[in-house]
């Protein structure tokens, strides 16, 4: 019952969330600049074109109407042409989904794989050369732009030794496309080369989008661990002799864990801002180099679906989160 | 010592390092229990009972506090010279168990009551088995488990045991909380109880229910109980006999009869002039709980004495017997009526 | 106020995390007020040396040239420059309409306090530097249009953060008082509640610099910064990436310099946490 109204809540709060997101979209792209269309345009067009455009694309009506049609539009899916693809953008982002998902989805897995338990033995051996050595590495993961990283570990890793490739999301043709996602397509055909190939190319992108994110996580942890750790539950579970491993692998990381979780849209945050530019730089093509291009090319209605999409999907990550955290902290009240 | 002891210790100093300095927080403290027997160890905060019952249970902060000297013999045995997982499996839980002082924080706030329970019946149910990683105990052990803190949880009278279970802690009551900390103490079969001011976090009400449960759960199954505490009526009420500790040092150890009837140390006696009589008038103490780190030399209790001479300041007076069940160590011990 | 002041100062000089810190923010400021004087080429910001492109780290050029035969640490202190400017004014402007929104809404218990915090809501709802690239990309790449970029996604921050002091600190007894004895809002606000929440807002601002340098640096980089031949260092990144691996010195200098200025506001944030608003102290010794 308790989680149940958590999530009607949490819905009902949804709706007004994206409604607001696509107005600020929407004022971004139709108030900001001067003359819109006549940025469309570009700069030879006559007057003439630029009032014909102006017609076609609802410009000449007033500007409650225009938000109504964008609003309408959006809901139905629609995002507008891309000028530079010209394909529908909600295609175009669409197709560039499944690389996107599959390198944030490694990061995400990733991190809390290793975050996690450095966080703990931070915590455990706190201020042994260990926990100094992680906090040189997570204060360092916070304050290194990520797309210099990643030209670093192409610079070490691609270019110098020569281990991993530079960029790009597989050599050939791929595997046949299923799921649009690299391993899971090689694997569910048995195109064993095409999994070595998306493995090794998923390795640099990976570490660069972890890294930050791991980071967070490490230190959050370790944070709750020694919360944990110097409570009264904990000096009772010592007292009755609990087994320390036991105590920490048990007890103090479901609570430390409460805490890690509530991080988790931070860490998406992170990892959604990291995956433009790092995908600018490994030429990976997903949702981030999608943006790139539309940047590079003022493709500006692409922009703004890239913005409203990975918006929404930010939300929608932060709303899971929010209901996660109400199932596993008996003490949330609804 | 008296080979009938079931817990006795000698001279047991400890330190904590802080930031100001070194804190002798126990001063060469003597103290025993035997069998069955609940002592109350009294004292203002900040004395050293805390201190006294964590030493015991092996649970002092690793990186401050340090056990300078001393023995503590519980069941023929010196815990100080054991190996630590020989502690850990056979006394800590098993033969010593706890009460806490706060039963609001003192559960995970994450688990339920009856992962809680069921995980120490697991790890130190009196029953020996043995266990994988994380203990995965057969199903009809965990059944026999389950029955077992079923019908314990109505020796400790509470409501409606199998729905308790199934709560967080946060669901439940203090006095109920405090209820199920001290059938969790009895899980085990221990020995010896270590009640760390059981009460002290509960309402007045509930506080003497809990007194009395303690003491006729202990007096059923000849457990022994150690029962901290500042209260010097809820000492009276549950003690068989009392310890009293002043910085760090015990001053006086009598009988409940003798200790209210006939206390012999100064200390002891301000401590009880500072209880509302019913004559209304009330003593304080003069002067102030002196800091440990530098602590008064001797007897710690000279600079507030009103019977203090220069020898106490010298040296600390030596455990001196006035009768066989009466303890003090004082130079000047007073004979009150 | 200055007792407290120097009392900061005592606790902060003992707390060597807090003092590389400071050091690493006063070499970035000294940098970039004596750019002119310390760069051994000032000119080589706008001016080109084709023939002398490319050349590797020497006693002439310490971090090499670049593409344009440029001097890269000359035109790295000048950098120094354009970030200052870029986080200073940015956060600076977040700062002035986050806090000022958080008061009122803080303040006021109506529909406005309800608007208010439903709108910086659904701006926290979407990474910042996605907002922040759709209004750079619209404005088009320059200095100015980075820092209106960061602003209008920076200020929720604040916002939510004063918003959330100011309830507190108005459960206060002080602030209680002072409006039962009929202060004017403005006054209980202004001389009240700013003064009680100003060491969060300090906290925040500081640790709040090197996310935007971060993201700043990264908007360069994409190409939403200011255009060339501006030797913002984002940009000199992006710029670097055609010569690699042969001119390997050329992403190192902007990368490492972004790489301490953040760092420096990081730390020095954690310091002033710890001694301002120790609520929130990273656990650090347990």
């Amino acid at each position: 019952m308790r989680v149940l109204a958590l999530i009607i809540n949490r819905m009902l709060w949804l709706v007004p969330t994206l409604v607001g997101l696509m107005v600020i979209t929407f004022t971004i792209s139709h108030i900001i600049p001067a003359d819109p269309i006549a940025f469309f345009a570009g700069e030879n067009a006559t007057p003439e074109q630029i009032e014909a455009l102006r017609v076609r694309y609802g410009f000449d009506k007033p500007l409650y109407i225009q938000l109504m049609n964008y609003l309408i539009g959006v809901t139905n899916g629609d995002l507008g042409i891309s000028i530079y693809t010209q394909r529908p953008i909600s295609e175009d982002l669409l197709s560039r989904l499944p690389a996107t998902m599959e390198l944030t989805f490694m990061a995400v897995f990733f991190s809390t794989l290793v975050g996690i338990p450095l966080g703990v033995f931070a915590a455990i051996y706190r201020n042994s050369f260990l926990d100094h050595f992680l906090r040189i590495l997570t204060v360092s993961g916070l304050a290194i732009a990520s797309f210099w990283l990643a030209i670093l570990f192409q610079l070490l890793f691609a270019m110098e030794l020569q281990i991993t490739p530079l960029q790009g999301r597989i050599d050939g043709w791929g595997p046949e496309k299923i799921t649009g996602f690299f391993i899971l397509d090689s694997l569910l055909v048995a195109d064993w080369e095409s999994l070595q190939s998306a493995f090794s190319h998923l390795i640099l992108p990976t570490l660069t989008l972890a890294f930050p994110a791991m980071a967070t996580i490490v230190r959050f942890t370790r944070a709750g661990v020694l919360d944990a750790i110097n409570s009264n539950y904990v000096l009772y579970e010592q007292a009755m002799g609990l087994p320390s491993k036991v105590i920490i692998w048990k007890y103090v990381l479901r609570n430390a864990l409460i805490g890690t979780v509530t991080q988790i849209g931070l860490i998406f945050g992170i990892l959604i801002a990291g995956a433009v530019v790092v995908e600018a730089v490994f030429d990976w093509p997903g949702l981030g180099l999608y943006a790139v291009e539309a940047i590079m090319n003022s493709d500006y209605n692409a922009i703004m679906g890239f913005t409203l999409v990975t918006g929404a999907f930010f939300i929608i990550v932060n709303l899971i989160v929010d209901i996660l955290h109400g199932i596993i902290d008996p003490r949330t009240q609804d | 010592m008296m080979a009938e002891e079931l817990l006795s210790i000698e001279n047991l100093h400890v330190s904590f390092s802080t930031e100001n300095g070194v804190a002798e927080v126990l001063d060469g403290v003597n103290f025993s229990i035997k069998p069955g027997e609940i002592v109350g160890l009294v004292g203002e905060s900040g004395c050293g009972k805390t201190t006294l019952a964590r030493s015991i249970l092996g649970i002092l902060p690793k990186n401050s506090a340090q056990i300078t000297d001393g023995s503590i013999i519980f069941n023929h045995q010196n815990i100080l010279k054991m190996q630590e997982h020989d502690i850990a499996r056979n006394i800590r839980g098993r033969l010593i168990t706890f009460v806490p002082q706060d039963p609001f924080s003192s559960f995970n706030p994450v688990f339920t009551i009856g992962t809680q329970i069921m995980d120490l019946m697991k790890w130190k149910s009196s029953e020996k088995e043995s266990h994988g990683f994380f203990g995965r105990a057969r199903k009809s052990e965990r059944d026999k488990h389950y029955q077992k803190v079923l019908k314990l949880l109505q020796t400790v009278q509470l409501p409606d045991v199998e729905g308790i279970l199934r709560k967080y802690p946060h669901e439940v009551s203090g006095g109920q909380r405090q209820r199920l900390m001290i059938a969790m103490a009895l899980l085990s079969e221990p020995r010896l109880i270590i009640a760390d001011e059981p009460t002290t976090a509960l309402d007045v009400t509930i506080q003497a229910q809990i007194l009395k449960l303690l003491r006729q759960l202990a007096r059923e199954r000849n457990v022994a109980v150690l029962f901290t505490t500042h209260d010097l009526g809820a000492a009276y009420e549950i003690c068989d006999r009392v310890t009293v500790m002043y910085a760090g040092q015990e001053v006086e150890s009598a009988t409940v009869d003798a200790f209210f009837g006939k206390p012999r140390h100064p200390y002891t006696k301000s401590l009880l002039g500072s209880l509302p009589s019913k004559s209304g008038k009330l003593e304080g103490i003069p002067g102030q709980i002196p800091a440990l780190i530098n602590p008064p030399s001797g007897c710690r209790f000279h600079p507030r004495c009103e019977a203090a001479s220069t020898n106490c300041a010298e040296e600390r007076p030596q455990v001196h017997w006035p009768s066989a069940d009466h303890m003090i160590r004082c130079y000047y011990p007073r004979t009150y009526d | 106020m200055l007792e407290s002041t120097k009392f900061i100062i005592s606790k902060l000089s003992r707390d060597r995390t807090s003092l590389v810190g400071a050091f690493l923010l006063i070499a970035l400021v000294l940098i970039a007020i004596f750019a002119p004087v310390l760069a051994p080429y000032p000119e080589d910001v706008t001016e080109f040396h084709p023939p002398e492109r490319l050349f590797g780290p020497s006693m002439l050029h310490f971090f090499g040239t670049d593409r344009m035969g440029s001097d890269i640490f000359s035109r790295m202190l000048f950098g120094a420059r354009i970030t200052i400017a870029i986080a200073v004014i940015a956060v600076g402007v977040s700062v002035l309409v986050g806090v000022p929104i958080g008061l009122i809404a803080g303040y006021n218990r109506s529909w406005i306090s309800d608007g208010l915090m439903r709108i910086s809501d659904i701006f926290l709802a979407v990474p910042q530097i996605i907002l922040a690239i759709a209004i750079a990309q619209t404005l088009g790449p320059s200095i100015e249009n980075v820092i209106l970029a960061l602003s209008a996604t920076y200020w929720p921050f604040w916002a939510r953060l004063v918003y959330a002091e100011t309830r507190s600190a108005l459960t206060e007894t002080y602030v209680e008082a002072s409006i039962a004895l009929g202060a004017s809002p403005f006054r209980v606000m202004v001389f009240h509640v700013l003064p009680n929440i100003s060491s969060s807002i300090i906290v925040r601002t500081t640790i709040g610099m090197g996310g935007t340098i971060l993201t700043a640096a990264a908007l360069g980089f994409l190409g939403l910064g200011p255009p060339a031949p501006s030797p913002e260092w984002g940009r000199t990144i992006a710029e670097s990436r055609e010569f690699l691996p042969e001119a390997w010195w050329y992403a190192t200098a902007p990368g490492v310099a972004i790489f301490l200025v953040v760092m420096g506001f990081n730390l020095f944030g954690d310091g002033l946490r710890d001694i301002l608003d120790p609520r929130t102290r990273r656990s650090n010794d347990g």
